[in-house]
């Protein structure tokens, strides 16, 4: 039941966040959709707008964020022309080329205005609206130029594309976007993400030396990869890690010292984020330190285990990876068998003898069959322990039942307490002592109200099956017309031994 | 001259011929000259190599011996497969787990025992290369006896039959253990291996082979492979 209030509870609190987390995508989809189709009655459908998003976004990040200047339109048109002609083949005229560049370019900033994501908000309850932009505009000196922003920049590094680059450097150059911009929280997340990308250099280091110690080969171009790819903008990477330090340690100066100007909230809740962003950051250079060290030593291992392999190749043995490698490079498994045929047996066709054939002439089976005797057996019946104490306990309840009716016959009605007495008077003191005795308490204990004559036909547990087993008709004469009420008295409790207390029950007998 | 050829028989029909079994052939070989060199050139004739390795005699065929090697088709046969991809896979399997034991002819890795997870794992590693190129391969034009062929039936193998790991694996084609297990007993029923609960351990012909045979042979291996071809 908790577990259900919870994910309920989950699905309406968080729907908001993960609406805001897919807005990034909208845009690209929405563009997709639309395509060409309604330009110049589909002449140029063919061309794939989400292929000419993503080029495009690539561009404003090389200029804006690599470059650090804005990308004019006569850059970006130059820029879709360019793609149009290598890719599509798609040679048009200056006007046709112009109409069609800025029309896919209106699609893609989508007329200037953002894009408007809609959905339910269950907290709230109401339709919401969210805004998304790709590109954004300023002016400067007199021309527009036109940037990336933060979403976008997000959107494309989501699909991975960057493969070849650091994506720590390029989360670096967002985060000090956020911070500029005074996202702290954003930043924070950017940061998270810089952590996992180095967690994910660290496995990669770890599968490498895995790979190192089956096929060297592999392994060493595995390693110069990871070498060209990644760990080659340590520095930059160690550079910007510095920068964007000393741009958190410049934000919280700087929001100490307006301190009276913002609200005390925003003031607070401000400085907060400024000071988990500062843990953040500190955690992933010390993140990327270790993957700094453990990249020496994969490259200390690496050569170790070159040099192996190089000085095994001049020994006199025979090397069995060496003549993978040859099969590998011939493509032809099937040389691998010269390394099993010499291990198999000797191919040794089994002949039968002409000698045994007289043997089989003569073989005489018998003529007839043994004749087998077949023996009956009687089968034993076994009783379990179990059994045996079953028949006990059942003995026992019957002595039991018998005496507690006869004392209600007797007696009108008692409680437990002299119910123990009348029976210890019976049979001596030990009987308080008899394990069955309690079991027969709680059983008969399990109902209020017995009536002797209607307890076949309202047969509710196996304590009434054993008083009807019991009531032979001689018996079930004598006690017939007993009906009695069983009423615990929980205040009183009665002591047996220092270590066994049962509670009180009265017994009453009823008309 | 009977005493040799007593000695080839047993040898030949797959006998162990040790100081412990067999005894008094193995005795004999080793103390009576004349023995010992009739059935030097009678092997020699034959093409076949024998090996002494730590108190008993081991016999190969060798590689590609027409008369006491076996075809492709045999081997199938022994192994329980239908098409010459499956063998090479069980070659490579196989060639695995040599590599388990021997990374070459001189250095035993002192290993004493493997199992089919270490094979399972030595296997994927060795194809992970050739299974990350694989996108871009077109299927119908590998031919089967290239590395992407075997490299894509391994791919697209699931790692057991069972979603129950405890389940021992059976040697059937059908997944990744189930291979593993086929060659396994293979190499078992070529007393190659010994099994003690999954546990496979390198018998005495096993290492008798390796160590000496490929060393001897070297050359005339190599010459196969820069050949490229095994006629």
């Amino acid at each position: 039941m908790n577990k259900e209030f919870d994910y309920m509870k989950e699905i309406t609190s968080e729907h908001n966040e993960r609406m805001q987390n897919l807005k990034r995508y909208y845009p690209f989809f929405k563009i997709r959709e639309i395509s060409l189709d309604l330009f110049k009655e589909g002449k140029y459908n063919f061309i794939d707008m989400g292929y000419i998003v993503i080029a495009t976004l690539r561009l404003f990040i090389e200029e804006n964020n690599f470059n650090d200047i804005g990308v004019s339109f006569e850059k970006l048109s130059d820029f879709i022309i360019e793609i149009l002609k290598r890719d599509y083949d798609l040679y048009l005229d200056e006007t046709e080329n112009s109409l069609l560049v800025n029309y896919i370019f209106d699609k893609i900033i989508n007329d200037g205005k953002p894009f408007s994501y809609n959905y339910f908000d269950p907290v709230q309850r109401k339709q919401m609206s969210s805004r998304i932009k790709l590109i954004e505009s300023k002016i400067e000196d007199n021309t527009i130029f036109y940037y990336i922003t933060s979403e976008a920049i997000e959107f494309y590094l989501d699909t991975k594309e960057i493969k070849d680059e650091s994506k720590i450097s390029i989360q670096q150059i967002l985060l000090s976007k956020m911070i500029e911009s005074k996202n702290f929280k954003g930043g924070i997340e950017v940061v998270k993400r810089i952590n996992n990308e180095v967690s994910k250099l660290m496995l990669r280091k770890n599968e490498i030396l895995n790979i190192l110690s089956y096929n060297v080969a592999e392994g060493i171009k595995a390693s110069q990869e990871l070498f060209t790819s990644s760990m080659k903008w340590f520095d930059e990477e160690q550079g910007l890690f510095e920068k964007n330090k000393k741009l958190i340690e410049l934000a919280l100066a700087r929001i100490e010292e307006n301190e009276s100007h913002d609200m005390k909230e925003d003031f607070l809740k401000n400085r907060e984020y400024i000071y988990n962003l500062e843990t953040e950051i500190k955690r992933a250079i010390s993140k990327h330190s270790a993957l700094l060290n453990s990249s020496t030593d994969l490259k200390i291992q690496s050569d170790e285990i070159i040099k192996r392999v190089t000085l095994n190749k001049l020994r006199m043995s025979f090397d069995f990876k060496t003549v993978f490698d040859k099969t590998l490079l011939l493509d032809n498994v099937e040389l691998l068998s010269c390394l099993m045929n010499p291990l198999l047996k000797i191919k040794f066709t089994k002949t039968f003898n002409l000698k045994n054939t007289d043997e089989l002439l003569t073989y005489r089976p018998n003529n007839e069959e043994d004749i087998e005797e077949v023996t009956v057996v009687e089968e034993t019946e076994y009783t379990s322990l179990d059994d045996i104490e079953d028949e006990r306990i059942a003995e026992n309840f019957i002595i039991f039942m018998n005496l507690l009716m006869k004392f209600l016959m007797q007696k009108g009605q008692f409680t437990l307490r002299d119910f123990n007495l009348y029976l210890a008077g019976k049979f001596k003191g030990d009987i308080l002592k008899n394990g069955d005795y309690y079991s027969f308490i709680l059983h008969i204990a399990q109902k209020s109200y017995y009536d002797i004559s209607k307890l076949r036909i309202d047969e509710k547990t196996i304590f009434d099956k054993i008083i009807i087993d019991m009531l032979t008709p001689e018996k079930l004469g004598e006690f017939i017309d007993l009906k009695f009420k069983v009423t615990p008295i929980p205040e009183d409790v009665i002591e047996i031994s220092s270590l066994f207390k049962i509670t009180n029950i009265k017994f009453e007998r009823v008309e | 001259m009977e005493k040799a050829l007593e000695l080839f028989s047993k040898l030949i029909t797959g006998e162990n011929v040790s100081s412990k079994e067999n005894k008094d052939l193995y005795e004999e070989y080793n103390s009576n000259m004349e023995m010992y060199n009739i059935f030097g050139s009678m092997i020699e004739k034959l093409n076949l190599t024998l090996y002494q390795y730590k108190g008993a005699l081991y016999i190969t065929a060798g590689e590609n011996n027409k008369v006491f090697g076996y075809t492709n088709e045999e081997l199938r046969k022994m192994l329980g497969l239908k098409v010459n991809k499956e063998l090479y896979m069980c070659y490579f399997i196989i060639y695995n787990i040599i590599t388990l034991f021997y990374k070459d002819s001189s250095s035993y890795t002192f290993q004493e025992f493997i199992k089919s997870e270490d094979v399972l794992r030595s296997v994927d590693g060795t194809l992970s290369s050739i299974i990350s190129k694989l996108d871009v391969v077109v299927k119908n034009e590998l031919e089967e006896n290239s590395f992407n062929a075997i490299a894509l039936l391994w791919d697209e193998l699931p790692l057991t039959h069972s979603t129950d790991l405890s389940v021992n694996a059976r040697a059937y084609k059908s997944s990744k253990l189930g291979y593993i297990k086929i060659v396994f007993n293979f190499l078992k029923e070529q007393n190659l291996f010994i099994e003690v609960e999954e546990r496979y351990y390198a018998s005495g012909r096993f290492k008798a082979l390796i160590e000496n045979y490929f060393e001897d042979f070297r050359g005339r291996l190599y010459e196969i492979m820069s050949e490229g071809g095994l006629n």
